[in-house]
């Protein structure tokens, strides 16, 4: 008898260990064992950049063999013209300044995911100049970023309150210069995203006066690349994509941890970056609505300019393989 | 095996069904996904939506709509309504490729386009309606395939049930209620029952339980005998100590002398019944009072003895290795006021390493003063009238040596000079006898006068530096400058005490090594000899390189005619008496001696006097030089 029990306590125990080791085993976790390489990346110094300095402080990109260099970039303009001009191996920015380049030159760019998904512009306006309403801004001078995403959203929020373009004056600005700007009366206004509308904010106090430009719409922080280098290194972009994933995951787990890493990588009040933390949906994607707002990006432009041309195939654009590869789930264009 | 057949049975049903509902849903989201991109591109006729449709469409056309026409894998998977709805399905979803393409050809007109696009609306809304169909097909398969696992399910926890209680059927008869058998015995040892009985089957066993409950059995066995052994030894062991205590009960109470064990606070535990006729008290009625105060004890004086200075306190403060404490005199008291002298030895008792009481063993000395005194007085007689008639002898050998009764042949010089010798040696006894026996009576005079030591010293060591020097000995001195001009010294009492600790330092250092004469003035407390020199005090320190004292005598070194074996074993010449006299001298003037000394290597004597001098003392008669 105790021989049978023996036999069936021995197979339970085995058929347990079995079930246990198939569905509860911890996934292995793949370590890079290769040569180091170097990337060097400009991105945009705000919070949107948050899983790239995370994954750099953490060690993520050092685990994928990666030695990662930032370019801080105030603007996706400059960072298109940094992988134009192949001072960077990759950059990021906003949809627009991409359209925008991929409408004039045509140039062999590719987007090979998005980091942020984001609400950030606002017109901030300065009450001395004699803006308390959105009709006042009729014959004022507005800076903004030419050819950059509070260009288009500028423009729509325009069209939306039934004001012409001619009937404002807009004023290319780099939007570190917006406050000095505003205090100089070299603009009335401007268009600037996060952090600079809080800077802008706490310069004109009581002088403020703010819209939104971009309710019911978000922009993406992408990521991109020459065409060139994604084909030439599709393994080195897998491993940078996989790192940021983890960087992702990490903000997850250590919210506050992550919000300090940001601190301290672009510099501002950490109760600050809290209240605009929410705004952002920090994920590596990429959305079949991107390609449906760069196409709506492209048409407002090639109506607003009258150039007479379609809208580019901007799947022509996308690199989604690479991203496909390391987790389908991520990847919801349709294919 | 019919079980396992049903199990794979279930197994297949529900992975078929998983399978086609995966299909399904891919299909239905395909589907949605081909529809958003329609009207994607027909409101703005993109490009990239085409490209798009064009994707999605031929994905779906291999995927499920088509099944790879396996008609046979088509019939076995499908139900015949899924068939039916799966068919009607091909022919819309050919029917929307055809109209797509219509549409999207550059040579159409607005109206036939605007027809085909109400066409390919209705077509889709068709599909997707079949396609919810099919899903609805598909999810009653999932239902049944879950069924189907709930039955397993259910099965399987039915059989573990059936397991578990033969799992704790088996384990309660072969562990459990063995276990607890043993339990109970176990219990019942703990209880002093050491006659235990198991369960033959138990015993009988040869599992585990089996070889416990034997090895217990044994256990238990051998535990009785050694109880039994233990008993007994117990019991002997008990005699042997009722007869110890009987024995030592009867010896403690017959001995003639006083004994008192105290505890460690003084306090008498136990006292015999010499003790109590010696101090004329009843000893019921003194247990656990102050020894000292029953024996109301005095010093040598007569005076009320301080307590540190007591044997038997000294006991109980002394370290755990410090020898007995014996007294010199001390007076206890009767219960009717009358005083008496006692020698005592107390001695320290230890238990486990600790000091836990006392134990004063005394004496009357009465009589025993009384013929020390009759005998000092006695000697002190002789030796008065022997000098007479040996000074007699000196003169008459000195007139013979002097040639004033005519010349002596040189055999008689010869036999004069060791009469006069003899004489001298003699003379020299009888002085020390009479110091020692003035000295035992206190009836000597102690006379301090205001010299300068220094003074006093150089005259003995011009001396005692030419015997040192016919001995092949030097005598180094070390004077401290700071020495006080003049102290209150009795001049033939310092004499005699420099005088013995160099003579004694030349004698025994056997003519090798050289000896140290040092005087230090103290002006801070501090430790010599493992003694403390208090400050404002005068220390004489004589080292030696000599043969030293063996350990074991040094203890006697101050008793009187004390000799060391060492020295008499060498034949070196002495009375026991020099360093007898010297302490008696150095104690009653306020003094203080003790020495160092290891065998072969030598010996240091230290003098201490205090820095305002000898204390005076009246009697009746000066020592003899």
């Amino acid at each position: 008898m105790k021989k049978i029990l023996l036999v069936i306590l021995a197979s339970v125990s085995i058929g347990a260990i079995i079930f246990l080791y198939y569905n509860f085993r911890i996934a292995e976790k793949v370590q890079y064992n290769g040569p180091i390489e170097k990337i060097k990346i400009a991105a945009y110094k705000g919070e949107r950049s948050s899983l790239i300095y995370i994954a750099k402080e953490k060690g993520f990109f050092q685990d994928n063999g990666i030695e990662v260099e930032i370019l801080d970039n105030d603007s996706g303009v400059r960072s298109v013209q940094s992988i134009n001009n192949s001072e960077v191996d990759i950059a990021t920015a906003a949809e627009y300044p991409l359209v925008s380049d991929i409408l004039e030159n045509e140039n062999n760019l590719k987007i090979f995911g998005a980091i942020d998904f984001v609400k950030a512009y606002e017109v901030i306006a300065n009450k001395n100049s004699g803006i308390n309403s959105i009709e006042d801004l009729r014959g004022k001078k507005i800076g903004l970023k030419k050819k950059s995403e509070a260009d288009f959203l500028f423009g729509v929020f325009l069209t939306s309150h039934n004001i012409a373009d001619n009937e404002v004056g807009i004023i290319d600005l780099e939007p570190t210069n917006a406050a000095e700007k505003i205090a100089n009366g070299e603009i009335d206004a401007a268009v600037v995203c996060d952090p600079y509308t809080n800077i802008l904010k706490n310069y004109l106090g009581n002088n403020l006066a703010d819209w939104d430009v971009q309710p019911n719409r978000n922009f993406y922080h992408l990521l991109f690349a020459k065409a060139d280098y994604i084909n030439k290194n599709p393994e080195l972009v897998k491993r940078f994509l996989i790192a940021l994933i983890q960087a992702e995951k990490y903000i997850n787990s250590h919210l506050l941890d992550s919000q300090l890493i940001v601190e301290r990588n672009i510099g501002v009040d950490l109760k600050y970056l809290q209240r605009v933390w929410d705004k952002n949906n920090f994920s590596v994607s990429l959305d079949q609505s991107l390609v449906l707002t760069m196409e709506d990006e492209s048409r407002w432009r090639i109506s607003k300019e009258q150039l007479n041309r379609k809208s580019p195939n901007y799947l022509n654009y996308l690199d989604f393989k690479i991203l496909d590869n390391i987790d389908s789930s991520r990847v919801t264009i349709i294919r | 095996m019919l079980l396992i057949a049903f199990i794979a049975r279930v197994y297949y049903v529900s992975e078929q069904a998983m399978n086609k509902a995966k299909t399904v849903n891919e299909t239905l989201v395909g589907l949605f996904e081909l529809n958003v991109v329609t009207n994607d591109y027909l409101l703005h006729r993109e490009d990239r939506a085409l490209e798009q449709w064009n994707l999605k469409y031929d994905f779906l056309m291999k995927g499920f709509i088509s099944h790879g026409r396996n008609e046979a894998n088509f019939n076995h998977t499908h139900t015949e309504e899924e068939k039916k709805i799966l068919n009607e399905m091909e022919l819309e979803f050919l029917d929307i490729g055809n109209i797509f393409k219509k549409i999207s050809s550059d040579n159409i007109s607005g109206n036939l386009e605007d027809v085909l696009v109400g066409q390919l609306s209705a077509k889709m809304q068709l599909m997707i309606n079949d396609a919810f169909s099919i899903f609805n097909e598909s999810n009653k398969g999932v239902e049944n395939a879950k069924n189907l696992i709930f039955i397993v399910f259910f099965i399987f926890l039915a059989i573990l049930f059936i397991i578990i209680l033969m799992v704790v059927y088996i384990i309660r008869n072969s562990i459990s209620i063995p276990l607890a058998e043993l339990t109970n015995e176990v219990d019942k040892i703990s209880q002093g029952n050491l006659s235990i009985k198991m369960n033959d089957k138990v015993i009988a066993s040869k599992d585990e339980i089996g070889v416990l409950a034997n090895s217990f059995l044994v256990m238990t066995k051998k535990l009785n005998e050694s109880y039994q052994n233990l008993e007994n030894k117990v019991k002997q062991r008990t005699f042997d100590l009722d007869r110890a205590k009987a024995q030592d009960d009867a010896m403690l109470e017959n001995i003639g002398e006083g004994l008192v064990f105290v505890d460690i606070q003084n306090k008498i535990m136990f006292l015999n019944r010499a003790s109590e006729k010696l101090l004329g008290i009843d000893r019921n009625s003194v247990i656990g009072k102050d020894w000292i105060e029953v024996a109301q004890v005095l010093d040598e004086n007569k005076q009320k003895a301080k307590r540190e200075n007591l044997p038997v306190v000294k006991s109980l403060l002394s370290s755990i290795s410090a020898p007995a404490s014996v007294s010199r005199l001390f007076y206890f008291t009767k219960k009717n006021g009358e005083i008496f002298p006692v020698a005592i030895n107390a001695s320290k008792v230890i238990l486990k390493n600790k000091i836990i009481g006392a134990i004063d063993i005394f004496r009357d000395i009465s009589i025993e003063k009384e013929v020390d005194k009759a005998k000092t007085e006695f000697v002190s007689l002789v030796s008065h009238e022997l000098r007479t008639p040996l000074t007699g002898i000196r003169w008459n050998t000195e007139i013979l040596s002097k040639k004033k009764a005519g010349v002596l042949t040189i055999k008689q010089k010869r036999v004069i000079k060791e009469i006069q010798k003899a004489n001298m040696r003699m003379l020299g006894l009888i002085n020390t006898l009479l110091n020692v026996s003035r000295l035992e009576a206190g009836t000597f005079i102690v006379e301090p006068k205001d010299l300068n030591i220094l003074d006093l010293v150089k005259v003995i060591l011009k001396e005692q530096k030419l015997i040192a020097k016919k001995n092949g000995l030097i005598i180094k001195t070390n004077f401290e400058k700071d020495i006080p001009a003049k102290m209150k010294l009795d001049p033939q009492l310092t004499n005699m005490i420099v005088q013995n600790l160099l003579s004694n330092a030349i004698k025994y250092s056997l003519s090798k090594g050289t000896i140290n004469f040092d005087i230090l003035n103290i002006k801070k407390d501090k430790v010599y000899g493992k003694n403390l020199v208090k400050k404002d005090s005068i220390l004489i320190i004589v080292v030696d390189q000599g043969m030293g004292i063996p350990i074991k005598e040094q203890g006697n070194i101050f008793s009187k005619l004390y000799r060391a074996d060492n020295a008499k074993l060498i034949g070196i010449q002495g009375t026991g008496l020099g360093l007898y006299i010297t302490k008696t001298i150095i104690d009653n003037v306020g003094g203080n001696i003790w020495f160092e000394s290891e065998e072969n290597k030598g010996t240091t004597f230290f003098v201490s006097l205090p820095i305002s001098g000898m204390k005076a003392r009246g009697g009746t008669k000066k020592l003899e030089k």
